[in-house]
C-alpha cells in the first residue's frame, strides 16, 4: 500500500516537472513562430510598400538620400572624437577611483508589433531581436529622442519590451541642471508618466528636461525620458506630491530601437 | 482505424497548428484598443470544444492558452486555465457559438483579478471587449469554417 502510495507520488511530480519543461519550451517556441509571421509582413512592408511610395516621391526621396549621406559622414567624424573622450574619460575616472560607467553598445532592431497578445495586459512593443544577437533581458531600450522601455522577455530572435509608459516600470531620474534632484518615474494612464520621491530640496519648474539618472544600473545616465508638465503637487490623500511628465518619445510612430547590449 | 480517419487525425493536427500560428501572429500584428486586442486564440479554443472530440479539444485548450501567454507574457497557466475552462463550459452547456458573446468580455475580468495594474482599466477593457470580440468571432468562424470545409474534416 504505502509503496503504491510512493510510486503514483513520483509518478505526479515526474509528469509535472516534465509538463512544466515542455510548457517553458511552448512559451519559446510559440513566440518564435509567430515572429517568422511578423518578420515576413514587415519584410513585405519595408520591401514592397516603402518602394511603391518613394517611386512617387523619387525626387524628394533622392534629395533626402543626400542629405542623409552627409549627416552619415558628419557622424562618422563625431563618433571617432566620441571614442577618443570615452577612453579619456576611463583613464580620468580610473585614475580617481571612481566607479566604471556601464559599459556596453547599442543594437539596432526593428520594431515588428505591439506586442502583447489579444490580452494586452502590459504596455509592450515586440522587437526583432534576440538572444542571438546579443540581446539580454534587462536591456534598455533607447531611440534618439529618448528612453523607450526595458526589455523583458527574450527568444532566440525576439524581445518583448516593457515600455516605460507602463505603471509596472520604474525608472530613476534626474532633473535638468539639478545634478542631486532626483526622484521616481513610472507610467500612469494616457501615455503621461509620474515622477514621485522626489529628493529633499528639488525644485521642479514646468518645462524641465528629465533624464535618468544611472543609478540602479539597468538604465544608462543621461537619456532623455520626458519634460516636466506643471509644478509639484500633493492631492488630498495622497502621503507623496507628485509631477507629470510627458514622454520625448512618440510611442505610436516607432519603427526602430537601440538596445543596449553588453560589449 | 480507418484510412479516412488517420487522414482526418492529420489534417486535424495541421489546422490546429495553423490556427495556432496564424491566430498568435494576427493577435501580435492587429491593432488594439484600450490594450484589448482580437482574441483568435480564444475564438479558436471555442471553436474547438464545439466541433472537435474532448481530448482535441483539450489538447487545444492547453496549447491554445499557452500561446495566449507567451504572447501577452501573463504569468504561468493564466490564459491556459482560461481557455481549457470555457472549453469545457461551451461543451458541456452545448453553447456552441453562443459562448463567443460573453467569453471575451470575461476574459478581462479573469486577467483583473490576476494582474494588478493591468493596462486600460477593466471597465473600459471589458466595454471594448464586446464589439472587438464580437468581430473576431465572426472572422474566426467563417476563416476555421472554410478551413474545415476545404480540409474535409470529419469526411468518411
Amino acid at each position: 500500500m504505502r509503496r503504491d502510495i510512493k510510486s503514483s507520488t513520483f509518478a505526479i511530480v515526474a509528469i509535472a516537472t516534465v509538463l512544466v519543461i515542455l510548457l517553458a519550451f511552448i512559451r519559446s517556441c510559440s513566440v518564435e513562430s509567430a515572429y517568422s509571421v511578423e518578420k515576413a509582413k514587415r519584410t513585405f512592408s519595408d520591401k514592397v510598400i516603402h518602394r511603391i511610395k518613394a517611386m512617387f516621391s523619387s525626387s524628394a526621396t533622392s534629395q533626402e538620400n543626400l542629405r542623409l549621406k552627409r549627416k552619415v559622414a558628419l557622424l562618422a567624424m563625431v563618433e571617432g572624437d566620441c571614442r577618443r573622450l570615452e577612453e579619456e574619460n576611463a583613464r580620468l575616472r580610473e585614475v580617481l577611483g571612481y566607479a566604471k560607467k556601464m559599459p556596453g553598445r547599442w543594437l539596432a532592431a526593428e520594431v515588428l508589433s505591439e506586442g502583447g497578445g489579444a490580452a494586452g495586459a502590459r504596455k509592450t512593443i515586440r522587437a526583432g531581436k534576440g538572444y542571438f544577437a546579443g540581446v539580454k533581458k534587462d536591456a534598455a531600450v533607447a531611440v534618439p529622442e529618448g528612453l523607450v522601455g526595458r526589455v523583458i522577455n527574450v527568444t532566440a530572435h525576439t524581445s518583448e519590451i516593457l515600455l516605460v509608459t507602463d505603471p509596472a516600470l520604474k525608472v530613476s531620474c534626474t532633473i535638468d541642471g539639478q545634478a542631486g534632484a532626483k526622484a521616481i518615474l513610472s507610467g500612469g494612464s494616457n501615455d503621461i508618466l509620474t515622477m514621485r520621491h522626489f529628493t529633499a530640496g528639488a525644485d521642479i519648474v514646468a518645462g524641465s528636461k528629465v533624464y535618468t539618472s544611472g543609478i540602479g544600473g539597468i538604465f544608462p545616465a543621461g537619456i532623455p525620458v520626458g519634460t516636466l508638465q506643471g509644478n509639484l503637487r500633493q492631492d488630498a490623500g495622497e502621503l507623496l506630491p507628485e509631477c507629470e511628465v510627458r514622454p520625448t518619445v512618440d510611442f505610436t510612430t516607432l519603427e526602430d530601437v537601440f538596445i543596449r547590449c553588453e560589449n | 482505424m480507418s484510412s479516412y480517419a488517420v487522414k482526418t487525425e492529420i489534417i486535424q493536427l495541421v489546422l490546429a497548428l495553423l490556427s495556432l500560428i496564424f491566430g498568435g501572429a494576427l493577435e501580435e500584428m492587429l491593432p488594439k484598443f484600450s490594450g484589448v486586442g482580437f482574441p483568435f486564440l480564444l475564438m479558436a479554443s471555442i471553436f474547438w470544444a464545439s466541433k472537435r472530440s474532448l481530448t482535441a479539444m483539450i489538447m487545444f485548450s492547453i496549447a491554445a492558452g499557452s500561446f495566449e501567454d507567451a504572447l501577452s507574457n501573463l504569468p504561468f497557466a493564466t490564459s491556459l486555465a482560461y481557455f481549457t475552462l470555457i472549453a469545457a463550459f461551451t461543451r458541456t452547456t452545448e453553447l456552441k457559438y453562443s459562448a463567443f458573446a460573453f467569453s471575451y468580455p470575461i476574459y478581462q475580468i479573469w486577467l483583473w483579478m490576476w494582474l494588478p495594474g493591468l493596462s486600460g482599466g477593466v471597465f473600459t477593457r471589458f466595454l471594448v471587449s464586446i464589439p472587438v470580440g464580437l468581430v473576431c468571432a465572426w472572422a474566426s468562424s467563417m476563416i476555421l469554417e472554410w478551413l474545415d470545409r476545404k480540409g474535409a474534416v470529419g469526411e468518411e
